[in-house]
């Protein structure tokens, strides 16, 4: 059987093309396909080298439209012994190929083509044609003649034109030579003989019926030649003849021959001119040819010319070969099929199989052609030998789409064509769902595997060890779930012999293990944040916050998420990661010589990892890699360095499996099939990279760890900022985040800023001053968090500490070498520093009480100082010390009314000592309107109290001084106003009055600081203030107003009236004067002062109580007889002044007396009954002073 | 039953969702494969067949050697594919139409249960095509 069989190959003359001498294989191919155009010439272009010698047999020669067919066939065909039954058969014509620059010697080619012609004895016309000479050479051969043709170096048209003109010469030569041949054969006769005649038995019979058949074939033979001479009007008339003749003679099998010429004829006459009446014709005839080939058959001889019948059936099919006319092409190819069988000849075997799967294939039988390609790759296994090797290999590369077991090669080849080609429409409705699955199993999984199998055996012994790579590689990669572990362990043996045959650094097409997917991009550390820079605002770094009143806008957030999930931006120069995860599934140890990302782009230098995995395991790895120059940055995939040979593995692909594999489609998931979790489809986001920004490096002075403090404990930290990057920094700002940032008490952004621009490698140290906030008070703050952007939620996740945000840019223009355009800013970047703050619980308060301590005064000579302002005054000129003891000591002559201290209970359940700091701050009130004069502030410090661990302690704070000089409307300013307004606001005013009051109470407590310190550089103050605001709440009028009126008493000696300025001498002395003898007039005066401002009327009245306290004046059993008024004094005092009152008592029993003041205020204002908590405004203002002891002694 | 014989299920996206040597011969895994890679390349003459005829049962539509090809096409273009050694076209008839009836309750069932998921089929026409072919 002879390949490509058509009808037409009747009329075509067959050429030998063999290289003579030493012709590289890539030249010889190159004069080759130069050759291939001309293989029609026609009969009009060769008459200038044509020269009729007798009259031409071939008498209706169309020398206008006809021509003559050629088929070139390389290194030329051996003799077939069926020559003579078909003159296509027949070697014609040889053309040798000298390529002069290899062989130099032109004689010695000539002898060569000589000799090689030799061995084609039907050939007629032998050319030798002498490629690309050099001059010496050309000279030389011009002289020669003969068979030689020279080819003179030229361009390729040029030469083209002459090869043209070299064949229509070899073509009239061999029209001139079959004119020769057919006129020889009409006169003489020929003998033709077929290998079907040989092995006849030369009997009588025999011999008759073949001198009767000679003429028929003769007449046949003719024909064939009058076809090949481009005469098919000649040829018809000849067949005519022979068809007639053979018929008479029984002669089918040339019978059945001359009516294939016959056809061939036909179909030249009508010049390709194809309709339904010619193809019925075609059809009939060819029908009966193909019957006549197998009534031929009958005879039992060894030789059946079962090939020319199949031969005919595969014509026919390929005239037909038609989508609308599948069914009767597959019809006739099953037929071919079947005859397979019968055929002897392997060899005949293999064409007729390859006819059939290309037939199939120009049908759009894919997957037929891929069965019969794969019978094809099995009988060339069957021989054996390394080329049929090779060629099952290639055969059943050409079955790999039909099957879906593409090399990725090859896909991306085929991905060019594949619009050229017919597409079904099955095919199309399935392409979506191929892609996801095509590499994969779960279709025809037991044929897939098996032709990877066929491909990896051909390969191996093909010795193709890149192919037997990528068909292991596809085999363990697709389909280890159906492999068993003996068999894994084949592949990957068969992996590792085929890479030691390659050289290093082999990269191939198909991925063969891990499985790679793409894990996710970690977000750049809170470190080197990028934070996007818009040159309208100077304050770029709170562009983020909504520009809207609105938190949330519908139209904003969409677009947000999808900028952010969608973006990624890279530094040059600065290291990134992403994480990829690798799966194992197979039941060996897997090594991964090396692995990293691929990056097409080429602005990436990515960094290599080898890693191992265990059978049946994933792992996540970190692959990382540096941005080299500005651009986008897309990652495919990573390229694996594995099994000996480097492939790439694309991240697209595993995610079409995993699809695939939570549709059902496909049986396995490797990476669940390797225990790891499910991963949400993890999309590759857009990166671009941009040039290089300043990086600050932070670190906090004294070591990175907690910074450990007690509550409210106070101190200082350094942070040290470094500019670690390459461009110098130009602006920064400093703001907070996180909780507790109330904890932070300072930061000095002026020693950062005044550090600007901050050059690469430069450092700078700035203070931050903390405060420790209550542990208990964390869990009440958690809410802050909220109102900062969602951004910074994730920095104060970890903790309750707060974070320093730094936000920093490099130079507003980058440098001249980057393509930005102007518009768009380098991004500035924040550094978050997170003040990882550890709070323990420090000294804790217990509780705050308010305590009144009163003892009375004794009534001395001295007076007793009865108004805190003009003590005050005084005591401005003593020094800070005398004026701490006077807030601690009480003086026991003076005595002490209403004194309120203020006691805080506190405990250290801590284990180290704590020492108290109580300080109070005090308004100094040098004149009487000038109650707040911040300057002259000064500090009261009390001594310091210890508390030693798991101990508690008092401390009591005296609010003495808290008192106003002068009891005056001020403080109800706004009370008496809005009552004045007609009341109609009460409730109003008294909000008023409360709001008043706090404040009021604020201020006070604001002035009571309660400081610790424990050890060396532990200190800080404790947060009581609401304890202090709740123990002080009810009582603070009494604390902070003074009574209208103060009282005392004092003896008067000798009716004169000693007054120093020294009131501590003079209480020294009144110390040792201060006693009243019995039974003697003793001189008193009571002394009276108004607080007010206004002036008051009021009656006084005086007691005297004795120790039982029995009121001792008046009654009948008086022990105390008196001169002057004691009751119902009327007194006018204008405001601010005292008045003094004398009267004169005789005490007649020694012992312990009271005296006691009271007033009743006439006419009170509003102020006074307000002081007095009065309801009605009829009651009388009564006031009452504190008591005053008097010691009487006995005369004895 | 036929001394050679190999069913399968085909979905309409090509895709085998059933197979099983059904033959009484002796089992060989190269002739298994054989018997797939035929039933294979048979979907490309019963995909142009399909739509030339309005009848299901599309009798032998291909051969290789001794092996024949009888296809059943159900309406939602399922083929059930029977690849044999004899001729008998009434029994296969009845064959295909016994397992139609069969696929078509499982299928309702699993569309009702689980739409996408076309895998669990498998598994629970084995044992149906089991029982019918063996009967």
């Amino acid at each position: 059987m002879e390949p490509e069989v058509s009808i037409e190959g009747s009329a075509m003359i067959q050429v030998a093309v063999v290289p003579v001498g030493t012709v590289p294989s890539n030249v010889l191919r190159d004069y080759y396909t130069m050759l291939l155009p001309l293989h029609t010439i026609p009969l009009s272009a060769i008459s200038s080298f044509y020269t009729e010698h007798q009259k031409s047999p071939f008498a209706v020669q169309p020398w206008d439209s006809g021509s003559l067919r050629f088929k070139f066939v390389l290194g030329g065909a051996p003799p077939s012994p069926w020559e003579d039954f078909q003159s296509n058969r027949k070697t014609l014509g040889v053309v040798g190929i000298v390529h002069c620059p290899s062989s130099s010697d032109l004689d010695a080619a000539v002898d060569l083509f000589t000799n090689v012609c030799k061995s084609f004895p039907s050939s007629l016309v032998d050319r030798c044609f002498a490629f690309c000479p050099n001059d010496s050479q050309l000279e030389e051969g011009s002289k020669k003649g003969g068979n030689l043709r020279l080819f003179p170096p030229a361009d390729r048209p040029t030469l083209e034109f002459h090869l043209n003109t070299m064949m229509q010469e070899i073509a009239a030569s061999l029209l001139m030579e079959f004119e020769k041949w057919v006129l020889q054969a009409e006169s003489s006769g020929t003998i033709l003989k077929t290998p079907l005649d040989s092995q006849a038995s030369l009997s009588s019979e025999e011999v008759i019926k073949a001198k009767k058949r000679r003429l028929g074939r003769a007449q046949k033979t003719i024909g064939d030649y009058c076809l090949l001479a481009g005469s098919p009007v000649d040829a018809n008339a000849h067949y005519s003849t022979a068809l007639e003749l053979s018929r008479l003679t029984g002669d089918y099998f040339w019978y059945a021959g001359a009516l294939e010429g016959s056809v061939c004829a036909l179909l030249i006459d009508r010049m390709g001119q194809k309709d339904s009446a010619l193809e019925e014709e075609v059809r009939y005839r060819y029908n009966s040819v193909i019957v006549n080939y197998k009534k031929s058959q009958d005879n039992a001889q060894r030789v059946s010319p079962l090939t020319f019948e199949l031969e005919a059936t595969l014509k026919l099919a390929r005239f037909l070969c038609r989508r609308e006319l599948a069914k009767e092409v597959v019809e006739l190819l099953t037929t071919a099929a079947d005859g397979a069988k019968s055929l002897i000849d392997a060899s005949d075997r293999l064409i007729l199989y390859i006819e059939i799967a290309r037939l199939y294939g120009s049908l759009g039988y894919h997957r037929k052609a891929a069965f019969f390609s794969r019978q094809v790759a099995q009988l060339y296994l069957q021989q054996e030998n390394r080329l049929a090797a090779i060629s099952a290999m290639q055969v059943l590369a050409m079955t790999t789409k039909a099957y879906h077991v593409q090399s990725r090669s090859s896909i991306s080849d085929h991905s060019l064509h594949s619009n050229g080609i017919v597409s079904n429409h099955a095919d199309s409705g399935k392409a979506n769902h191929q892609s996801a699955v095509s590499l994969f199993e779960s279709q025809w999984s037991t044929l897939q595997m098996v032709v990877l199998r066929e491909i990896l055996l051909s390969a191996v012994r093909a010795g193709d060890p890149l192919t037997a790579w990528s068909a292991a590689a596809r085999l363990l990669r697709s389909y280890y779930p159906l492999i068993t572990p003996a068999g894994q362990n084949g592949l990957a043996n068969a992996l590792s012999n085929s890479a030691d045959r390659l050289p290093p650094g082999t990269r191939c097409a198909d991925p063969a293990l891990p499985f790679v997917r793409l894990h996710s991009f970690p977000l750049h550390p809170t470190q080197i944040d990028i934070i996007k820079r818009s040159s309208a605002r100077e304050d770029w770094w709170a562009g983020a916050a909504p520009s809207g009143p609105f938190i949330y806008t519908p139209f904003s957030k969409g677009e947000s998420n999808n900028t952010k999930k969608h973006e990624l931006i890279w530094i040059v120069g600065e290291p990134v990661e992403v994480l990829v995860e690798l799966a194992n599934p197979c039941g060996f140890d897997l090594r991964v010589d090396s692995i990293y990302l691929s990056v097409h782009s080429g602005n990436f230098d990515a960094f290599p990892v080898s890693v191992s995995l265990l059978p049946n395991s994933s792992k996540v790895i970190t692959l990382s890699g540096i941005p080299t120059s500005v651009g986008p940055v897309s990652i495919p995939g990573c390229i694996v360095h594995c099994f000996g040979v480097i492939t790439e593995h694309l991240f697209k692909e595993v995610d079409n499996l995993l699809l695939g594999a939570s549709q059902g489609l496909v049986l396995s998931d490797p990476f669940r099939c390797c225990g790891s979790p499910k991963l949400k489809n993890v999309s590759v986001p857009n990166i671009s990279v941009v040039p290089p920004l300043p990086l600050l490096v932070s670190h906090v002075v004294g070591g990175d760890g907690a910074i450990i403090l007690y509550e409210g404990e106070i101190r200082d930290v350094w942070i040290r900022l470094a500019n670690a990057g390459t461009v110098p920094i130009e602006q920064a700002h400093i703001s907070l985040s996180g909780k507790n940032q109330d904890s932070v008490i300072s930061y000095s952004s002026e020693t950062l800023k005044s550090c600007l621009p901050l050059r690469p490698g430069a450092e700078v140290t700035f203070p931050v001053t903390l405060r420790a906030w209550q542990v208990g008070l964390v869990d009440a703050d958690a809410g802050a968090g909220k109102t900062v952007s969602g951004n910074n939620m994730r920095h104060s996740k970890d903790g309750s500490s707060p974070s320093l945000l730094i936000h920093y840019a490099g130079p507003m223009q980058t440098s001249e070498e980057t393509p930005t355009n102007g518009s768009t800013l380098p991004p500035g970047r924040r550094l978050v520093v997170p003040l990882q703050i550890c709070v323990l619980q420090g000294l804790s308060f217990v509780k705050a009480q308010l305590l009144s301590m009163e003892f009375p005064a004794h009534v001395g000579e001295s007076l007793p100082k009865l108004d805190d302002v003009n003590n005050k005054s005084i005591d401005e000129h003593v020094n800070s010390e005398t004026k701490m003891d006077r807030l601690v000591k009480i003086d026991p002559f003076r005595g002490s009314w209403g004194l309120r201290f203020l006691e805080l209970e506190l405990s250290n359940p801590t284990d180290v000592v704590f020492e108290i700091n109580v300080s109070v701050k005090l308004e100094n009130s040098s004149s009487e309107n000038n109650h707040f004069s911040d300057q002259g502030a000064t500090e009261y410090v009390y001594p310091k109290t210890r508390i030693d661990r798991d101990c508690s302690a008092r401390v009591l704070v005296p609010l003495e001084h808290f008192k106003l000089p002068v009891l005056d409307d001020s403080f109800f300013m706004k009370d008496t106003q809005l009552d004045g307004n007609g009341g109609r606001n009460a409730s109003f005013s008294e909000k008023n009055t409360k709001a008043e009051l706090n404040a009021c109470i604020k201020n006070l407590i604001s002035r009571i600081k309660v400081r610790w310190q424990s050890g060396r550089n532990s200190s800080g103050e404790l947060n009581i203030k609401e304890a202090i605001q709740a123990a002080l709440q009810t009582s603070v009028m009494d604390i902070l107003l003074p009574d209208p009126l103060t009282f005392g008493f004092r003896l008067v000696r000798d009716g004169s009236e000693s007054t120093t300025a020294d009131p501590d001498k003079e209480s020294a002395s009144a110390a040792s004067k201060g006693s009243v003898i019995a039974h003697e007039m003793t001189a008193m005066e009571v002394l009276v002062r108004n607080n007010t401002k206004d002036m008051l009327k009021m009656s006084l009245n005086i007691t005297c109580r004795d120790v039982a306290g029995e009121n001792c004046v008046d009654g009948t059993k008086a022990t105390v007889l008196w001169t002057g008024v004691l009751s119902d004094i009327a007194m006018e005092i204008p405001p601010l002044q005292q008045i003094r009152h004398s009267f004169c008592l005789h005490f007649l029993v020694p012992g312990e007396y009271t005296l006691l003041a009271a007033a009743v205020i006439d006419d009170a204002n509003d102020i006074l009954r307000a002081r007095a908590k009065t309801t009605s405004a009829s009651e009388p203002i009564f006031c009452r002073g504190p008591p005053y002891h008097v010691r009487v002694l006995g005369t004895a | 039953m036929a001394t050679t014989a190999c069913f399968i299920i085909v979905s309409r996206n090509d895709i085998p969702i059933y197979e099983a040597e059904v033959g009484v011969a002796a089992k060989r895994e190269d002739a298994a494969q054989l018997h797939q890679f035929i039933l294979h390349a048979a979907l490309d003459i019963v995909q142009d067949l399909a739509w030339t005829t309005s009848a299901m049962y599309l009798k032998s539509v291909d051969r290789f050697n001794e092996l024949m090809v009888s296809v059943y096409v159900t309406a939602g273009h399922t083929r059930l594919m029977l690849l044999h050694d004899s001729r008998n076209d009434d029994g296969i008839k009845s064959f295909f139409q016994e397992v139609h009836e069969l696929y078509i309750k499982v299928i309702c069932f699993f569309f009702l249960a689980h739409p996408n998921n076309m895998f669990h089929i498998y598994h629970f026409i084995t044992f149906s095509v089991s029982y019918v072919a063996f009967s």
